[in-house]
């Protein structure tokens, strides 16, 4: 059935079919006007609707949206956790904007990271590496994804870093948690672990100028033969690309190894995130997807430092958003996993800089 | 031709979403080799092709973009590099298909002419641009890629990167290459490039320019870049500006994504997305292009739109631009007969030398032309000629790679210098992130032309690498009627110019400025008095000029002499007056059965005679008036 509006101007009835931008953003429906003269008239009364009437609360937040799996995220989110004063911040702390990246001169300039910088990554991409394997070392059925974000935010800053996510383009939390059928830039909540759940941690630190980015997924207790097969497969995934990089490779083709290794188990590859480039800024060139016969631009050289971070689904590629803006869920509620490492390419092939040492 | 890599083009760019209707058109061998034809009538507008960005080869999509940054090639190097890169990939290559289906057809360009063959045409100025052409390419080859091969061996592999592949990849790029848009600059737009050109073109080629130059992306948040378009983004601070933003039609993002993947289809959110739906009618173009992108961008591509309406069979044609034969051959490897927009050159010192004899003072003739070279581009708005600015770039499209002038290609970025604006947005900026508003890629508008006609002066002809934004002042042209460019005609008046007219205009500017509106004024009249067809315009005239007065008699006769005087050490050359006949010739040529760079070579001369032979009856016509 066809739903007609009427324009919502002062003393106008006229048929309306154009939307109030702010308003779809806010996801507050029916702000209909007639024609943009109407609307300007009445901008003024408007805008008041856009003050928001409350923050989203319980394990329903978003009334009317259609989840495509079993997961539920469960708010309120906790408030925003401190950094003490005297450790650095990147330049997007304040605002949310990421300056640095926004102003580079060219997109396909792919800058080579020099040996004395190589020497302070090191031990930034170690730190980072230290903090994941505490956050993972945490993870237990019962435990809150909010309480491992405050675990991982805490060995952050004991570590006198700043905890890349929190505030990147306005990214609430110091961590992302990712659980069964979320991809990733899952937002840590109030939501208990279950046994049987697979989670992923999504760590990254700022220090000394310098970002680290990792993550890695994790079984909670015990959990099905298809959900070890798919977090198992991932792993190779990744290990799989690593092991072919060298100077004079090419970035878009780590994605045909990728997509290999996964269709071979009978998984496929998420297309929509890609892997990046990753030293003073925390996202930079190259950029390139995971899956097969893309068109990535960059031949590595000695000195580019990026990650590589397949997303490998139990069943479609598709993924959707929910309305948090940030939480991407396979689109058709089943799981998902990633494992991530940073590396730099040197002149005989690679070097890990987020390996565990063992 | 096989038909196996023409259907393995076609697969190719269905995979790339290159659009286009296989019952409309399709590709076949013409007169001018592969070209694009309808397979029924079609109707003026049509959309014939659109090519996605993603699809195209430039130097900001080869897999090398990141070397070509760092080594900081640009222009045509840098595409012809990345296009040779990419074919030294193989079946690897995103590009395969397109790649093989050129390397099945090479360019015949004059350049790959061997040595005796070009020296037939060694009368003819396309001559001396194709052994520039092939002067730069040797020096290009060893200046930049052979050091460039060296230093990263493992990317440029043998044998794919010797002069051989380099000047195959430099036809194709000469004669294939179309302008895009200021990230990408030129590329090879596949399908787009198998459209030949014609002076009487049925189809036209559109982009949408003004990209961001960081990304090329219409809309992004890249600082610097010219469309910072907000509706993006996700401050909060935008929900409430101070002025209402611009209403939203497009659908229900949200919604309308979950609508998409979602496996099953709710009933009651089809209902809610009725509404929004509605709004879809007052967005009709930017509509298509959202529902293919899920953030709601418009879809940018290079497109071929039909211009007249085309019968069944009838190839689709463009039009490159309006260029003399050297050029045509030179770039493209061909050459047009009777092409209304070719010229023959007059060089500064040609000038000189005639001045010289004639007022048989050095130092007067030196004196005219050194205030002419400083004043002249005051001038320029005095000119009126559609064709007189140097008979390059005078209009049409842009599909050019600028410095046709050969050689001295390197980077040059397309357009983007000094903000010329090509395309008129809309007054509020938002017609570029909001909007299908596919411009035409001109730069000059109608409106423009005075302005235009010096930015195009100082944007076509690049021979000094230093100065970009100047052209060469020592070149002037007899245009293909055999009337003189008005640099020319305007130098000639200087330097015939009375003792005492040349001392006044040299100190008022106003008087120089109505010197030199009077003396083209009466030009155009006469041009329009020797057509009779125009000879109503005249009756219409609000002021009849005044007869010469003695001194300006004796000027005009002057220049008159002088032109004839230069046309003749060209002339004298070629064997050609008022007596012999281009005429003849050209039916000789056709007789002769030549093919390929042979025969254009053999249009170019015959149409250089064409043009000094006019010019010599046209002299002589006005002489006789006098």
């Amino acid at each position: 059935m066809n739903q007609r509006h009427l324009c919502k101007g002062l003393d106008c009835g006229k048929e309306a079919t154009l939307q109030c931008p702010s308003c779809i953003k806010l996801d507050i429906p029916g702000s209909y006007f007639c024609s943009q003269t109407c609307f300007k008239d009445n901008w003024t009364t408007h805008k008041a609707v856009h003050k928001r009437t409350g923050e989203p609360s319980g394990s329903d937040p978003w009334p009317g949206y259609k989840y495509s799996g079993p997961l539920r995220p469960l708010y309120p989110l906790s408030p925003r956790r401190e950094v003490p004063a005297h450790i650095q911040r990147p330049d997007y702390a304040e605002t949310g904007i990421p300056l640095s990246e926004l102003s580079v001169r060219s997109s396909s300039t792919i800058e080579a990271v020099s040996e004395a910088d190589l020497v302070v990554l090191r031990k930034v991409c170690q730190l980072g590496r230290e903090v994941l394997d505490i956050g993972l070392a945490a993870v237990k059925p019962g435990v809150t994804a909010d309480e491992i974000d405050r675990v991982i935010h805490e060995a952050t800053i004991a570590r006198d870093a700043y905890p890349s996510t929190l505030y990147y383009n306005g990214y609430k939390k110091s961590c992302c948690i990712s659980v069964n059928e979320v991809i990733c830039h899952g937002i840590p909540d109030q939501r208990p672990l279950q046994e049987g759940d697979i989670v992923n941690l999504d760590v990254s630190l700022f220090k000394d100028g310098f970002h680290t980015d990792l993550n890695e997924t994790k079984a909670v207790g015990k959990v099905d033969d298809t959900s070890l097969r798919l977090i198992k497969t991932t792993r190779e995934c990744l290990e799989k690309a690593i092991a072919t990089v060298k100077p004079g490779a090419l970035y878009r083709d780590l994605g045909n190894v990728i997509e290999s290794h996964a269709k071979s188990e009978g998984f496929s590859v998420v297309r929509s995130f890609l892997a990046h480039g990753i030293h003073r800024h925390f996202h930079c060139a190259p950029n390139f997807p995971h899956y097969a016969r893309n068109k990535a631009i960059g031949v590595m050289k000695v000195g580019h430092v990026f990650t590589i971070e397949p997303m490998i689904n139990e069943g479609t590629w598709k993924d959707q958003m929910w309305p948090d803006d940030w939480t991407a869920v396979t689109s058709d509620g089943k799981r998902s996993a990633q494992f991530e490492q940073m590396m730099v390419v040197t002149k005989t092939g690679v070097e890990v800089l987020t390996a565990r040492r063992v | 031709m096989s038909t196996k890599e023409l259907n393995a083009f076609l697969a190719w760019a269905e995979e790339n979403e290159i659009v286009w209707d296989r019952d409309a058109i399709d590709i076949r061998d013409g007169k001018n080799g592969l070209g694009v034809f309808a397979k029924r009538k079609l109707e003026a507008g049509y959309e014939v092709i659109k090519v996605p960005k993603h699809a195209i080869l430039s130097v900001e999509t080869t897999a090398i973009a990141n070397i070509l940054q760092d080594e900081e090639i640009e222009g045509y190097i840098g595409l012809t590099l990345g296009c040779m890169y990419e074919a030294s990939r193989g079946a690897a290559s995103p590009w395969f298909a397109y790649l093989s289906l050129l390397a099945k057809r090479p360019a015949k360009m004059a350049t790959s002419l061997p040595q005796n063959a070009r020296d037939m045409m060694k009368s003819c100025e396309a001559y001396a641009d194709i052994e520039s052409d092939i002067t730069d390419m040797r020096g290009d080859f060893d200046n930049i890629v052979v050091p460039l091969t060296k230093k990263y061996p493992e990317i440029f592999k043998a044998p794919h990167f010797d002069f051989d592949a380099f000047k195959a990849m430099t036809a194709h790029i000469s004669s294939r290459a179309m302008d895009v848009d200021l990230f990408h600059v030129s590329a090879l737009v596949p399908f787009a490039d198998f459209i030949n050109h014609s002076s009487e073109p049925n189809g036209d080629y559109l982009t949408h320019e003004d990209v961001c130059e960081v990304c090329g992306s219409l809309a992004c948040e890249h600082l610097g870049s010219e469309d910072d378009d907000d509706e993006d983004s996700d401050d909060e601070s935008d929900l409430d500006p101070e002025e209402a933003p611009a209403l939203d039609g497009s659908k229900y993002k949200r919604q309308r994504r979950e609508a998409k993947d979602a496996s099953e289809d709710d009933d009651e959110e089809e209902e809610e997305n009725d509404g929004a739906m509605e709004g879809e009618e007052w967005e009709d173009e930017g509509d298509d292009e959202d529902s293919d992108d899920e953030d709601g961008m418009i879809n940018d591509t290079c497109d071929i739109i039909l211009d007249a309406d085309v019968r069944k069979g009838e190839e689709i044609t463009r039009f490159y631009g309006p260029y003399p034969n050297k050029v045509l051959l030179s770039k493209y490897g061909f050459a047009v007969i009777d092409n209304p927009h070719d010229t023959v050159t007059i060089q500064l010192d040609m000038v000189r030398q005639v001045g010289e004899k004639v007022l048989k003072s050095k130092e007067v003739v030196e004196e005219r032309i050194q205030w002419f070279l400083e004043v002249e581009d005051e001038f320029i708005g005095a000119d009126h000629g559609e064709e007189g600015e140097g008979g390059c770039c005078g209009g049409g499209d842009h599909d050019h790679d600028h410095g046709h002038d050969h050689g001295r290609h390197h980077g040059h970025k397309h357009g983007s210098s000094d903000g010329e604006d090509d395309h008129e947005h809309a007054g509020d900026g938002s017609c570029c992130g909001d909007k299908d508003t596919k411009k035409k890629q001109k730069t000059h508008s109608s409106e423009d032309e005075d302005e235009d006609a010096e930015d195009m002066e100082q944007d076509e002809e690049d021979e000094e690498e230093d100065e970009e934004e100047d052209f060469p002042r020592d070149i002037m042209y007899l245009m293909a009627d055999g009337t003189v460019d008005d640099r020319l005609f305007m130098l000639l008046n200087v330097l015939f110019m009375e003792k005492a007219t040349f001392a006044k205009v040299k100190e008022d500017a106003e008087a120089a400025g109505e010197y030199m509106n009077d003396i083209f004024l009466r030009r155009s009249k006469e041009e329009q008095a020797g057509d009779e067809d125009e000879e109503e315009e005249e009756e219409e005239e609000e002021e009849a000029l005044p007869p010469r007065d003695k001194a300006a008699t004796k000027t005009r006769r002057a220049v008159l002499e002088a032109t004839q005087a230069l046309i003749r050490v060209r002339a004298d050359a070629y064997g050609v007056s008022t007596k012999t006949s281009a005429e003849k010739d050209l039916e000789a040529l056709k007789k002769a059965k030549l093919s390929g760079p042979l025969y254009y070579g053999g249009i170019c001369v015959q149409g250089e005679k064409q043009i000094l032979q006019n010019a010599l009856m046209v002299c002589q016509h006005f002489l006789s008036e006098l």
